[in-house]
């Protein structure tokens, strides 16, 4: 187990090192920030200058072997737009965004995980028919399209919700949350039903394929047929087969929320990291996209960590990858 | 078919089994539904040229001064009625809707196939041969996951330069990863159970153990995400071109109509953005139904 | 809800106490930049400088016209062709309470040109300062290293802060500890990407500032923008996207302000490359000679657009059509330059003129994150090409950040590029954007299309060095016209600013596009 875990951790550091070539390079092809922020008013000695005191006049390799070595010591560079340290920028940005995520993926599993269930053991329903059908919304609507009509009803037309930023935040441990008090729940809300609706369906369809397909395997029927009681072949047979599909997917899923709620968190103004990347990438600002994807990548490193874990929970058959 | 070859008895069963198959679809209701809809799209598409009142990516056809007219309006001289009313370059909706419908479906279903064919295989191969194949396959695919969509696209937008094939490119090296983590996570689950174990001690060759039985047991999950992220590609896309890195604006696909459509919403211009919309959901909807029907026909566990 | 009942109460005290001035009115403004950096000398770029002016004062004021008024300097008059000599307002505090002075002045400006590692630094508005000599508490010299007329427009951008700040870092700022000017806002907090808060400075030089608290909310995406004022989160908003100023102005509960601006939307044309990258002839191959170069088939080009049907349709009416590159009001508009008309007779003889009577192909570029509408406009571009006999190719809009740097390095043919002015005339302008590209000299630093005239340079040249402001417009004035008649570059339009504000509140919409609490009035609650 511990080498296991440190084999991990060793696969991560290169999965990093791959990454940060892969930015280094695919930045350079795109372009320089200078050409893309530089005022028209100013005169090629400004622009130049600019060029040099940010190493773009230096080949692409050793502005590479540079970062590298301050890497070692901690430091990832400053970010051209904050003029902060990039890494700062980001930690400063995480736990909205954290927030937002954890809130998505909680509604994804109170909402889809039991719709799932009941559209499962009554696939014929008019209420399972209803579900199936509107889970399909969840994932075919654009999102900024569904951000803007939760916020032309819930904020325009009735008043209920706020749809701008995140309210009232109170400090834990240094950290801001909003979740706290009631005008941050307020907030919080639309955000995290807009960014939510696409994991909501995809558990409720994961849920529901795999209560229909553990039904029709013979330990169910043999459960049944020993007259076990329906709610516990609910909860301890049948999900606990169907849950390998839904955290792989869950787990995924929360990466990817954290990742790309870029549109979510520009449609309800929500000050986290995914606005964060998408404008570091409009303008090149090699230093957040370098360090906003290290974090990304140890983010799905321990993502995919926990998953792997829960597996071998859920199913003591299913081995680590080195075990064998 | 004619059976002249030795394999003769598998061929033999193609033809009854494709009758199950129609049998099978007539039987669920719904499931038909899907398929006559999906059908005529796909001919609607196909055949768009010859039912659409304009092209819509001629911009000799196009003109601003009947731009934004609202559903039912005509042209200045009364030739043209444009049903679903115009965007604001003057492009009919009805006539933009199935010529954009066209490029979505291609890059759609293109690349979530073709990343679904890449990604299934490496996460079978991966979940069965393990080793430092499988860690340098999901390793690989962590990559993938955490980086962004959007610097993926500029990446190949800033190196091989824009065309639709490229979107289907970057959609499928973004979305593979998803089919191998699903795909590796349903093969090891089937992996020990009895019968795979059972066909190892026979001796099976490995590929056919992968093909026939690892595959088809996890085929419904697969099947479950490949709907999804049919539509998800599509919505993808139009993500993408709405920033200027996926199809060309003079041709835009459902989703860059949506995109286009979306600002003038508080305006009021309804149109613009909804019937786009309304003809993405209906699409999607028929894509669901027959993908859903389609995984409880191709599920081994559910023949009764 | 918070707003409304705030509202309500400020209503009521109104109702009651008519004759007061002073009362508590608190205003939320949501904005379209967000505030990357407070240190307000790292960039010119509106993440570092949007919400400075409210905090900072500047030497001079940019008033509504674009003209310059006193600021923080009350007079300035060139001593010699070298030298500026400044007189100071007296009496201005800092909201640390700390006097200010001629220090200030230097330190600021010393400090602004410091700042290298910035890919947009400040140094732009320095770059002629040689040195600053205080010569009393109240008077400076500025000394250049060439003759600069257009000194105070530069400097004038300039935030002073208290000379103690001469050393703090960014971090200071970020932190609030150095948030310290002489404006009538005292900084209060920041939330990165969310908003900022500022409070009354009671002791602002310019008189009492007209609200007790602000926040600025950042909202960057115009719908969400639009909505949160309908709902009331918001009390006045900027960059209105024109799709909703017809919206907003028919509801009662809003109001819209609008004004041309000097943003500038105009087409560049390649006239370097013998065979240009995006021009072909009608079958799509490529073209031996460049068209473009031809001055009557850009003449042509101009004249098969429809500037009006643009501006009315694509921009709803938010938009003036343009001829030249000066708004009228900015130094250098010439009124004998008026757009080109709608005229596909006189193209198309222009076209068959200079050899090409069936057209030629063109690729048409622009940026699809920049300019509110402009992939539409250029599409609209591309349908009245079309039909004047050019075969266009396609319409490419990309991601600025791959555009501007292809279009910087001469890799399109024909592209729509937004500009606008932060000066008073068109100096900077014509000497960045059309002067022969040097190296040496500096001079067309931007001229992505190598438009290159001696005349032209020669005024331009002169206009450089003319302190008298007249003689320096005419100058400018004959610069422009000289340019335009070779049609070095089309103009399309200008695009018009517009803010919003809820019943009670009003805005001044300003010809240089900015976003602030000076220019929000607090009208009553009627």
């Amino acid at each position: 187990m511990a080498t296991w875990l440190l084999r991990r951790m060793f696969q991560a550091a290169l999965v990093i090192l791959a990454m940060t070539v892969l930015v280094f390079v695919g930045v350079n092809v795109i372009g320089n920030p200078v050409d893309i922020m530089i005022s028209p008013d100013a005169t090629q000695e400004v622009r130049q200058r600019a060029i040099e005191a940010l190493g773009f006049d230096q080949p692409l390799w050793r502005q590479y072997l540079t970062f590298l070595g301050n890497a070692v010591t901690g430091d990832i560079g400053k970010s051209y737009v904050f003029n902060q340290p990039a890494l700062d920028v980001i930690l400063q940005r995480l736990p909205a965004t954290l927030e937002l995520a954890v809130s998505a993926l909680l509604l994804s599993i109170l909402i889809g995980l039991p719709l799932g269930l009941l559209a499962g053991f009554r696939p014929d329903h008019p209420t399972s028919r209803a579900i199936m059908a509107g889970s399909i919304f969840g994932f075919s609507l654009p999102s900024f399209w569904v951000g803007l009509m939760l916020i032309m009803t819930f904020s325009v037309y009735l008043g209920w919700l706020p749809s701008i930023g995140r309210g009232q935040t109170v400090s834990v441990l240094g950290i801001e949350v909003s979740f706290l008090t009631l005008d941050g729940l307020k907030h919080l809300a639309l955000p995290a039903l807009n960014l939510a609706l696409y994991q909501i369906s995809m558990v409720l369809r994961l849920t529901r394929a795999g209560v229909r397909e553990t039904l029709h395997q013979d330990f169910i029927k043999f459960a049944r047929a020993k007259g076990l009681r329906p709610r516990r072949i609910v909860f301890v047979h049948v999900l606990k087969n169907i849950l390998i599909p839904i955290v792989t997917v869950v787990g995924l899923g929360f990466g990817h929320t954290v990742a790309f709620s870029v549109v979510t968190e520009t449609v309800f103004a929500w000050p986290g990291m995914g606005k964060l990347i998408i404008d570091a990438i409009n303008v090149l600002d090699r230093p957040i996209i370098v360090a906003y994807l290290m974090m990304i990548v140890v983010l799905f490193v321990v993502i995919n960590l926990l998953v792997d874990l829960t597996y071998t929970l859920l199913d003591p058959r299913i081995r680590l990858e080195t075990q064998e | 078919m004619t059976n002249l070859t030795d394999s003769a008895p598998v061929r033999e069963c193609e033809p009854s089994l494709f009758r199950l198959f129609v049998a099978d679809f007539i039987r669920s209701r719904v499931a038909l539904l899907g398929l006559v809809v999906f059908t005529i799209i796909i001919l609607a598409t196909v055949f768009a040229p010859l039912i659409t009142p304009q092209d819509p990516y001629d911009l000799m056809q196009l003109d601003i001064m009947d731009g934004r007219l609202p559903p039912g309006s005509s042209n200045f001289d009364g030739s043209t009625t444009y049903i679903l009313g115009t965007d604001d370059q003057g492009r009919d909706m009805f006539s933009g809707i199935l010529y954009g419908l066209r490029t979505s479906l291609i890059v759609g279903v293109g690349s979530a196939l073709l990343a679904a064919l890449v990604g299934t295989l490496l996460g079978l191969v991966a979940a069965y041969v393990g080793g430092r194949f499988e860690t340098f396959v999901m390793r690989l695919v962590d990559l993938q996951l955490s980086f962004p969509t959007i610097l993926t696209a500029l990446m190949i937008l800033a190196v091989l330069g824009k065309s639709v094939l490229n979107v289907v490119l970057a959609l499928v090296i973004v979305e593979w990863a998803t089919y191998a983590r699903t795909a590796r996570a349903a093969a090891l689950a089937e992996r020990r159970r009895d019968y795979i174990v059972a066909a190892e001690t026979l001796a099976i060759p490995s590929w056919r153990i992968l093909l026939r039985h690892l595959l088809p047991n996890c085929l419904p999950s697969l099947i479950v995400v490949a709907t999804i992220q049919i539509a998800s590609a599509i919505a993808l896309e139009a993500t993408l071109s709405f920033l200027g890195i996926g199809v060309p604006i003079t041709e835009p696909s459902l989703g860059l109509l949506i995109a286009n459509g979306y600002k003038y919403m508080l305006a009021g211009d309804y149109w613009v953005s909804l019937f786009p919309g309304v003809a993405l959901l209906v699409v999607i909807v028929s894509i669901n139904l027959v993908g859903d029907h389609l995984r409880d026909i191709l599920n081994p566990k559910n023949k009764s | 809800m918070p707003w409304n009942l705030r509202r309500l109460l400020a209503g009521l005290i109104v109702c009651g106490t008519a004759s007061s001035p002073a009362f508590a009115v608190d205003v939320v403004m949501g904005r379209s930049t967000p505030q990357s950096v407070l240190d307000p000398h790292y960039t010119v770029q509106p993440t570092g400088v949007a919400i400075a002016p409210d905090i900072f004062d500047r030497l001079v004021r940019f008033r509504l016209d674009l003209q310059l008024e006193p600021g923080l300097a009350l007079s300035w008059k060139p001593v010699d062709d070298l030298t500026w000599e400044l007189k100071l307002r007296p009496e201005v505090s800092f909201h640390d309470g700390s006097a200010f002075d001629a220090e200030d002045v230097a330190a600021s400006i010393r400090r602004a040109g410091s700042m290298p590692e910035s890919p947009s630094p400040m140094s732009v508005n320095v770059g002629a300062v040689d040195d600053v000599d205080v010569v009393d508490p109240l008077t400076v010299r500025i000394k250049t290293t060439v003759p600069t007329p257009l000194l105070m427009d530069q400097i004038g951008q300039v935030f002073i802060i208290p000379s103690e700040y001469a050393e703090a870092t960014t971090a200071d700022f970020n932190s609030g500890k150095a948030m310290i000017g002489t404006g009538p806002y005292k900084f209060v907090s920041w939330v990165p990407n969310e908003r900022v808060e500022v409070a009354r400075f009671d002791g602002w030089w310019g008189g009492e500032p007209e609200f007790e608290k602000a926040t600025m909310q950042f909202i960057t995406e115009p719908s969400s923008r639009v909505a949160a004022l309908l709902s009331g989160q918001v009390d006045v908003i900027d960059a209105v996207p024109p799709a909703d100023v017809q919206t907003l102005e028919a509801n009662p509960d809003v109001d819209v302000f609008s004004i041309p601006s000097v943003r500038l939307l105009y087409l560049h044309l390649d006239l370097k490359n013998d065979n240009s990258p995006f021009v072909t002839d009608k079958n799509g191959d490529p073209l031996s000679t460049n068209p473009l170069k031809d001055a009557r088939v850009r003449k042509a080009l101009s004249l098969l657009i429809d500037r009006q049907a643009i501006t009315d349709r694509i921009l709803g009416g938010g938009a003036a059509p343009a001829g030249q590159v000066a708004v009228k009001g900015q130094g250098g508009f010439s009124e004998s330059l008026v757009p080109d008309p709608f005229d596909p007779e006189r193209a198309r003889a222009l076209l068959a003129e200079a050899g090409y009577p069936d057209g030629f192909g063109l690729t048409l570029h622009c940026a699809v994150d920049r300019d509110v509408n402009s992939p539409q406009a250029l599409q609209a571009v591309a349908q009245m090409f079309a039909r004047g006999g050019i075969k266009v190719n396609a319409v490419d809009c990309q991601p600025y950040s791959v555009y501007s740097g292809a279009a910087t390095q001469g890799k399109y043919s024909v592209f729509l590029w937004g500009r606008n002015d932060s000066v008073s005339d068109v100096t900077l302008n014509l000497r960045n954007g059309y002067m022969t590209f040097d190296k040496e000299s500096g001079f067309g630093s931007f001229n992505r299309g190598r438009y290159s005239n001696p005349d032209f340079d020669g005024l331009v040249k002169q206009a450089l060095q003319e302190f008298d402001q007249e003689k320096r417009y005419g100058l400018l004035r004959q610069a422009s016209e000289v340019m335009l008649n070779d049609t070095a570059v089309i103009p399309v339009y200008f695009l018009n600013a517009s803010w919003a504000a809820r019943e009670g509140f009003s805005y001044d919409a300003n010809m240089a596009v900015n976003t602030g609490l000076q220019y929000v009035h607090y009208t009553g609650n009627n």
